[in-house]
C-alpha cells in the first residue's frame, strides 16, 4: 500500500458508465523517509469518503476493486484508509490532530 | 516476493470495513543487502513486531492470503526469515 496526501478532486461527467456514482481524487505519493510529496498525480477512487489535504492509504493493481463500492469495477487505485498517525521507528513522523491544527 | 524488515506501525480508525483486525506495518525493503525504500503491509501473520526480519507477497495474491471477502491489500507479510544467504554470480546478465 501507498501513503499518499490528496491534492485534488477530478469530476467527470462523460465517462465510462461503470465509473459512474464514484468520487474521483487525485493523491500524490508521499516518500515516508522524508516526508516529501513525490511521484505522478493519480486519479484514486475514494472509498472512505477523504477529504481534500488529508493523508490517506491507497492501494494499487487489482486489489483495489475488494472494496464493495469498486467491485467490478474498472478500477486500479483505491483510497482504502484514513491515516491517524504513522510512527517509523520510535519517531512519530506523521499525526493527523497536528496537521489539523497546523492548517 | 520481496523481503523487508518491520520498521514502524501506521495506525487508522477510518479504513475500508476489509481491513479491520489486520494490523499496518511499515516495512523497510532490502534488496541484495541494501535498504531500499520503506512500503505499507499489512500483517497475514499478526505477529511481525519491530526489527523482525519478513518476506512480503505483493499485489492481488495479498488479498488472497488475507482471506477476508474483501481486502483490499496489495502487500502483506506472509513470513519470517530466520537467516538467507547470497551468492551473487558474477557473470548475472
Amino acid at each position: 500500500m501507498q501513503i499518499c496526501k490528496v491534492v485534488g478532486t477530478v469530476v467527470s461527467t462523460n465517462k465510462t458508465e461503470k465509473l459512474s456514482g464514484m468520487k474521483l481524487l487525485l493523491v500524490r505519493a508521499i516518500d515516508l523517509e522524508t516526508w516529501e510529496e513525490k511521484g505522478p498525480l493519480l486519479v484514486s477512487v475514494d472509498t472512505v469518503s477523504a477529504g481534500v489535504g488529508e493523508v490517506v492509504m491507497t492501494v494499487g493493481g487489482s486489489s483495489s476493486r475488494q472494496t464493495e463500492a469498486t467491485e467490478a469495477k474498472p478500477v486500479d487505485n483505491s483510497i482504502v484508509a484514513i491515516i491517524d498517525h504513522i510512527d517509523v521507528g520510535s519517531k512519530r513522523v506523521f499525526d493527523r490532530t497536528d496537521a489539523e491544527n497546523k492548517t | 516476493m520481496i523481503t523487508g524488515e518491520v520498521a514502524g506501525t501506521v495506525v487508522c480508525t477510518v479504513k475500508s470495513s476489509g481491513l479491520s483486525g489486520i494490523p499496518l506495518l511499515v516495512v523497510r525493503l532490502i534488496e541484495s543487502g541494501k535498504k531500499a525504500g520503506l512500503v505499507v503491509a499489512a500483517d497475514a501473520t499478526r505477529q511481525a513486531g519491530l526489527g523482525d526480519f519478513v518476506f512480503l507477497i505483493t499485489s492481488k495474491e495479498a488479498s488472497a492470503i488475507l482471506r477476508k471477502p474483501y481486502v483490499p491489500a496489495d502487500c502483506a507479510i506472509v513470513g519470517f526469515i530466520d537467516r538467507y544467504n547470497e551468492e551473487i554470480q558474477e557473470d548475472w546478465p
